[in-house]
């Protein structure tokens, strides 16, 4: 899945799903983003089939008095996209590390 | 932060209700359920705050537009976005041209405008009513005498009194008198006009004072104390709007009178009375000779006009035969008030609607041909724009975006200068519309004025956008040329154009150019008298200082005399009915040693009385006998002058002079001792009256005008002439000081007005089509530079040239001149009813109009023409 532009924010939110959380909030939380971009992240991916959502059951919700929630998980696309982000982030983090190598490597 | 859910996290619900609307429709809910549920959460750990609130609702904000941004993008452009982007191409492409854009907006806006004021003061004219209740039903009632061609003659008061107690057609009837009166006010004395009306005044109109009461039956008798009723504006302005001064007294002819009530300020009938005095209806306190009683009605619901006439010509038919000999051939005619107070304005009015249209039609017309002509030199553009792939549809609808944009600018100024003309209408004719208000900015007048703008763009959007939309695409971008043309049916279009502007502005050049041959023959008609140099004022004395008539000739010498000291003043008279004053006051006569007619009617005179220095004073002409002399005093005979036509009428073939004549069959004997010339009283379309003028000097007559002629520059100051009356009787006013000139043209007014407004209307058109040919003219020439450029260059004469680049204009002006013409046979009928003696097929008039018409046109032509030979011809060459 090449096509998906896999920005720095959105493999954020990959791995913060990765790492089994499912909640908009919770991926908030851990990743320091904003409410404004994670959820337009998380509905671009699911677009995508990056993500897949599902709903919470209505009644057990409603037993404990609060609305349901929408989880999120990846998917295997998801998750192969995340395995190449990390790499190209991967390179990132050289770059900052040892500059004149990720200088020779980019050139 | 325990399960109580804090305010912020109320409000934070609230707005996200409030975002959630701004979510196409489709998946609001679950955006809503998810945004509500992700926030329940934050707040129910405990880590949220007001900050987090704010943070969620900014979040929300940029996931409800990134939802929507999407939702679009799946769905293609939709109507909204389409306009932006053609707005702002619009915008981006007018402020590449701003000359063209000030200039269409100029011409627009200069349509529109005048179309808005035309059209409120019309809508005020023919359509607004007066503002009376149920004011449908108000009538004014006159005595019409078929035999003498008299339509509308005032009634007698025992006439009036018949009709109102025998009729069964009137809820209500009542007669008044139009009376100046002088008042000592707060501050000065004051010659005002009003009223003396009858019982039944105030409930045929159907209003009510609005301070204080009527008048009570004691009252309306002129029993007791003298009562007045006054109008809004002077308790206003006279007494400082003092609601004391009802049931108080204020002073009246130097008589105080009880102020019994005010009425409110939209009612000043009839004309702008100030004031109202009750007259008792008693028919034995008046003659059933003499007439003078304007009477009004209030039709009984669903009583309509004929109903009523028909009804009181039956009791005229009994009157006639009780009293033959003043009713005979008597009938009576009923109209409609507010179509009497309109008068002949419904002709003018449709007559300048008519023009305004005009103008409209030919600012379209130019406007269209300017768009159509910009157009052509953006084919090239939107060949570009087609091959990309953009639609007809589409290219014809950013050019109708333009139009609009324009008009919509347009719209806007035309709201200023509706209200310049507005302005210019009300200062021309207060007299069209008595009851219309200053124009107000209603919604009305808006809606009108951006209807018409929307239409106008419309209409001039469509040709451009056609003659793109024919583009042929292909053929257009193999040219590659830079200069690319208009399209041979483009260019047919902008031909009809032209064609149609021309014969629109000579419809409205002819129109002005017969008002005007009217008004130049009405004002070089002989009116018999001078009014140049000559100032005018009014003046009243009151009966209560003035019930001697020694006294009356006492002030009216010492006035004479003192007036004459002014430096400056060459001549002063004094008389009673001044020439264009309005006035008229008729006697039957009789004449010694011959029978009377059997019809005494045909013995009526108009009356006139003067003083010794009149005819001097206003340059009339003695033809016969003599004028007044001071010997002609209270003690000595007394005396007349007849004029020509009184003259011709009675002693055709001998003179007048010292024949004696009298206003009752058993005298007193007046002799009449010269004949004057005629003059045109009721201005230059009357013909002249029969006229017998007294003298003052032996009518002791209260109610006078002061002529007063001086020398050629000098200025003599109303303040002048006030403190020489104030020397006399400090409380005696002086009303109405004003020039001869202004009284006459005054009452040329309308015609004057008329042929003012149509000029300028006129004028416009002749520039408008003027500008019009000019850029069509110039436009071919230009595209045909090169072809000039050939020519010369192969040794073409430049007169051939010009003769060439000359034709194509020509041809469209003639072609225009001959469609106006055929276009005013129809359209002069507009125009009848404001010519007095000149034909609506004046062929100098017309002929004027057509030259004038067709020599701006033809200059039109020939100033771009001209180019054409100028053109060099290795220059054009090295374009080729």
């Amino acid at each position: 899945m090449g096509t998906t532009r896999i920005t720095y924010q959105g493999a954020c939110v990959l791995q913060a799903l990765s790492r089994g959380l499912s909640y908009g909030f919770d991926i908030m939380e851990l990743t320091g983003l904003p409410s404004g971009s994670v959820y337009p992240i998380l509905r671009r991916f699911e677009e995508h089939r990056l993500v897949e959502s599902e709903w919470e059951d209505a009644d057990e919700a409603h037993a404990d008095r609060r609305p349901r929630r929408r989880h999120y998980r990846l998917t295997a696309a998801g998750r192969a996209e995340l395995g190449a982000a990390a790499e190209r982030l991967a390179l990132h983090r050289n770059l900052f590390l040892d500059g004149e190598r990720a200088g020779e490597a980019t050139s | 932060m325990t399960g109580g859910r804090s305010w912020a996290q109320r409000a934070l619900a609230t707005v996200l209700d409030w975002i959630a609307r701004g979510v196409p429709s489709e998946g609001r809910g679950r955006w809503l359920e998810e945004w509500r549920s992700e926030t329940w959460h934050a707040f129910d750990s405990g880590n949220a705050g007001t900050w987090a609130a704010v943070a969620f609702a900014w979040g929300a904000l940029r996931d409800a537009h990134d939802v929507r941004r999407r939702a679009r993008r799946a769905r293609g452009p939709g109507f909204v976005d389409t306009t932006r982007q053609d707005l702002r191409l619009a915008m981006r492409s007018l402020r590449a041209r701003p000359g063209y854009a000030a200039l269409v907006v100029a011409i627009l806006a200069l349509g529109i405008g005048a179309n808005t004021a035309v059209f409120s003061l019309a809508r005020e004219a023919l359509v607004a009513a007066l503002p009376y209740p149920d004011a449908e039903q108000l009538v004014r009632i006159w005595e019409r005498r078929p035999e003498q061609g008299r339509e509308r003659n005032p009634a007698s008061l025992p006439d009036y009194v018949d009709w109102r107690e025998q009729s069964s057609s009137f809820e209500a009837m009542t007669t008044y008198r139009v009376r100046t009166r002088n008042f000592t006010t707060d501050d000065a004395p004051r010659r005002l006009l009003g009223a003396e009306v009858t019982r039944g005044f105030f409930r045929v109109f159907g209003v009510e004072p609005a301070l204080g009461r009527s008048f009570t039956p004691e009252e309306w008798s002129e029993l007791g104390e003298p009562a007045l009723i006054l109008s809004h504006r002077l308790w206003r302005e006279g007494y400082g709007a003092d609601a004391g001064i009802v049931g108080g007294s204020v002073s009246v002819d130097l008589a105080r009178h009880t102020v019994v009530g005010v009425m409110p300020p939209e009612f000043d009938y009839p004309y702008e009375a100030e004031f109202w005095f009750p007259r008792t209806d008693d028919p034995s306190t008046a003659s059933r000779g003499s007439h003078g009683f304007n009477v009004l009605g209030r039709l009984e619901a669903g009583v309509g006009i004929r109903l009523a006439r028909e009804d009181l010509d039956a009791i005229a038919r009994r009157l006639e035969a009780e009293y033959p000999d003043t009713n005979r051939g008597h009938y009576t005619a009923v109209y409609e008030l507010r179509d009497e107070i309109l008068g002949d304005t419904g002709p003018v009015l449709l007559l300048l609607l008519g023009a305004v249209g005009v103008i409209l039609l030919i600012v379209c017309v130019n406007v269209a041909n300017m768009a159509l002509v910009r157009s052509a030199g953006r084919t090239g553009a939107l060949a570009i724009r087609a091959t990309m792939g953009a639609s007809r549809g589409r290219l014809v609808r950013q050019q109708l975006t333009e139009s609009l944009l324009l008009a919509g600018l347009a719209g806007v100024a035309s709201i200023v200068i509706a209200g310049w003309t507005h302005a210019v209408l009300r200062g021309l004719s207060a007299s069209y519309v008595p009851w219309a208000s200053p124009m107000t900015y209603d919604v009305r007048v808006l809606l009108v004025a951006l209807f018409l703008a929307s239409l106008t763009g419309v209409l001039f959007g469509l040709a451009p956008a056609l003659a793109a939309s024919r583009i042929d695409v292909a053929g257009r971008l193999r040219d590659g040329s830079r200069t690319t043309g208009l399209g041979r049916a483009a260019r047919r279009w902008q031909g009809g154009l032209v064609v149609t502007q021309v014969a629109l502005a000579l419809v409205l050049l002819a129109g002005a150019g017969l008002l005007t041959r009217n008004l130049a023959s009405l004002l070089s008609t002989d009116i018999g008298f001078e009014t140049e140099n000559r100032l005018l004022a009014d003046l009243s004395l009151p009966p209560a200082r003035y019930a001697e008539p020694e006294a009356v000739w006492q002030f009216q010498h010492a006035l004479e005399e003192r007036v004459a000291t002014i430096p400056g003043v060459t001549d002063v008279a004094l008389a009673w009915i001044l020439p264009m004053s309005g006035r008229q006051v008729g006697r039957n006569i009789w004449l010694e040693g011959r029978t009377p007619p059997a019809n005494s009617d045909e013995w009526n005179t108009r009356l006139r009385a003067v003083s010794n220095g009149y005819f001097d004073a206003v340059g009339m002409r003695l033809l016969e006998g003599r004028t007044f002399e001071p010997a002609d005093g209270p003690e000595a005979p007394i005396v007349a002058v007849v004029n020509e036509t009184l003259r011709r009428r009675y002693w055709p073939d001998q003179s007048p002079v010292g024949t004696r004549l009298a206003f009752a069959s058993d005298g007193p004997w007046l002799t009449i001792v010269g004949v004057v010339n005629d003059v045109r009283h009721d201005g230059p379309q009357q013909p002249p009256d029969p006229e017998l003028y007294l003298t003052l000097s032996q009518q002791p007559i209260t109610d006078v005008s002061l002529v007063v002629h001086t020398g050629d520059g000098v200025d003599v100051t109303p303040e002048a002439l006030r403190a020489a009356v104030a020397e006399i009787d400090p409380d005696q006013p002086l009303a109405d000081v004003r020039t001869f000139d202004e009284a006459v043209t005054a009452w040329l007014g309308e015609r004057r007005e008329v042929a003012i407004l149509l000029g300028a209307f006129a004028l416009v058109a002749l520039v408008l089509a003027a500008l019009g040919i000019y850029g069509v003219v110039s436009y071919a020439v230009a595209q045909r530079t090169s072809e000039f450029g050939l020519r010369m260059a192969l040794g073409g004469r430049a007169r051939d040239v010009l003769r060439g680049a000359m034709a194509g204009g020509t041809r469209l002006v003639v072609l225009g001149l001959t469609l106006g013409g055929m276009a005013f046979l129809p359209a002069s009928r507009w125009v009848r009813p404001m010519l007095d003696d000149v034909d609506a097929m004046d062929p100098l008039a017309l002929g004027a109009a057509a030259a004038t018409l067709a020599l701006v046109a033809l200059l039109a032509v020939l100033v771009p023409a001209a180019r054409a030979t100028r053109v060099d011809p290795a220059d054009s060459l090295r374009a080729m």
